[in-house]
């Protein structure tokens, strides 16, 4: 495993917890699920698209949302004190707190490569979702030039057929004629 | 005696494959939004629109390079380039392979952890598990050695053994994150190192105080 790994961003789920690094010739997504960390690369040579986005809130809002309003009712039914009350305002506050924080702007990078690709989630962090989508832009065009030219030297010469005889005019140049 | 009869061609019942995991096949370039299919040969970079559902986002397209050389025939290489490919006679080889020196073509290298290995050479190293960038599934030991700590505190009786036991496994997490192998930040293993810790004292302290009573 490459040690210069710098942790770029992340994109936890329901299920999962993923982590985003950044190495010298790729990005590991690091997938957490129970005990076992599965590893994936999205190598910044097979990157076809990078897109920055900003993700809509999703079907947790609105959950939250309505768990607040059911856990406010239930409180104000069971009456204004005792423990019960209090739980149930405490969770009310939470699930206000979950809902306020799920609807949060979250910025979304994603680096689309051949086989897989990677997404780096920034939540109310704009200014560093724009530095990394221009970095990971800048790392692929560069990463990919070198292996263009790197390919373009390793292309084996094709010797010309005709050039060890003699007596065998050199074919002539197109001519350019002017417009 | 009749021998009891026993088909010739019985076999032993093969076992299962493993059941897969199901996971969605990742369909290429698609929409941040909806997912629909994107031609990142027909875009331009800046600003994008999808037309399936009319979200924007910024984009930048891209066009990798093949990741290969096409083989050179032997009869195209030359004189001087006329060693053939030891498992594909009529292609030029481009080199040796660094471990066991066979000569390659373009078809037989396989570019891997900055060496271009021979098919059987890479199998046999990828088998012994002797390249680091192949290994894509690791324990989680930070997380095991949380769990450990966490757990632990519930059986507080038995703090000396899983004090020593949360220890140990945050040491192995320690070493595989400077391996740079693991995941996740040094507060987890922190943590566990002092639920470690605490559970030891507390352990003690438990044994201490039955040895008194």
């Amino acid at each position: 495993m490459n040690a210069e790994r710098i942790r770029w961003g992340q994109a936890h789920g329901a299920a999962h917890r993923r982590r985003v690094y950044r190495t010298a010739d790729a990005l590991e997504v690091d997938e957490a699920g129970g005990f076992e960390i599965v590893r994936r690369r999205v190598f910044f040579t097979e990157i076809r698209l990078v897109t920055l986005h900003r993700a809509r809130p999703g079907a947790a809002v609105w959950v939250l949302a309505a768990l607040a309003g059911i856990a406010l009712l239930a409180g104000l039914v069971s009456g204004r004190s005792g423990i019960p009350a209090y739980v149930l305002y405490g969770v009310t506050g939470l699930s206000a707190f979950g809902a306020m924080v799920s609807s949060a702007p979250v910025w979304v990078v994603t680096a689309h490569g051949r086989r897989t690709r990677a997404e780096l989630r920034f939540r109310l962090r704009q200014a560093r979702a724009e530095q990394v989508y221009g970095e990971l832009c800048h790392l692929v065009g560069e990463a990919q030039s070198a292996l263009a030219a790197r390919l373009a030297e390793e292309e084996p010469r094709r010797p010309d057929p005709l050039a060890g005889i003699t007596g065998i005019p050199a074919p002539p140049s197109p001519a350019i004629e002017p417009a | 005696m009749i021998p009891p009869e026993t088909p010739e061609t019985a076999e032993p019942p093969r076992p299962l494959p493993p059941r897969p995991r199901f996971r969605r096949a990742y369909p290429g370039p698609a929409c941040p939004y909806c997912g629909a299919p994107l031609a990142p040969e027909e875009m331009a970079a800046g600003p994008a629109l999808c037309l399936a559902c009319a979200g924007s986002f910024e984009a930048t397209p891209f066009q990798p390079p093949p990741s290969y050389v096409p083989p050179l025939a032997l009869a195209e290489a030359g004189p001087a380039g006329a060693t053939p490919c030891a498992a594909h006679a009529g292609n030029a080889a481009l080199g040796n392979c660094p471990r066991c020196g066979i000569f390659l073509c373009a078809l037989c290298r396989t570019e891997v952890d900055g060496q271009g290995l021979c098919p059987a050479c890479f199998d046999r190293l990828a088998a012994e598990r002797g390249l680091p960038s192949l290994r894509n599934s690791l324990a989680d030991l930070q997380s095991l050695a949380l769990l450990a700590g966490i757990v632990g505190l519930f059986f507080f009786f038995l703090g000396v053994v899983t004090g020593p036991l949360t220890l140990v496994l945050s040491g192995f997490a320690v070493r595989q994150k400077r391996r740079g192998e693991g995941s996740g930040g040094w507060g987890g293993i922190l943590l566990a190192c002092g639920l470690g810790v605490a559970q030891i004292g507390i352990g003690l302290f438990t044994i201490a105080r039955g040895f008194r009573t």
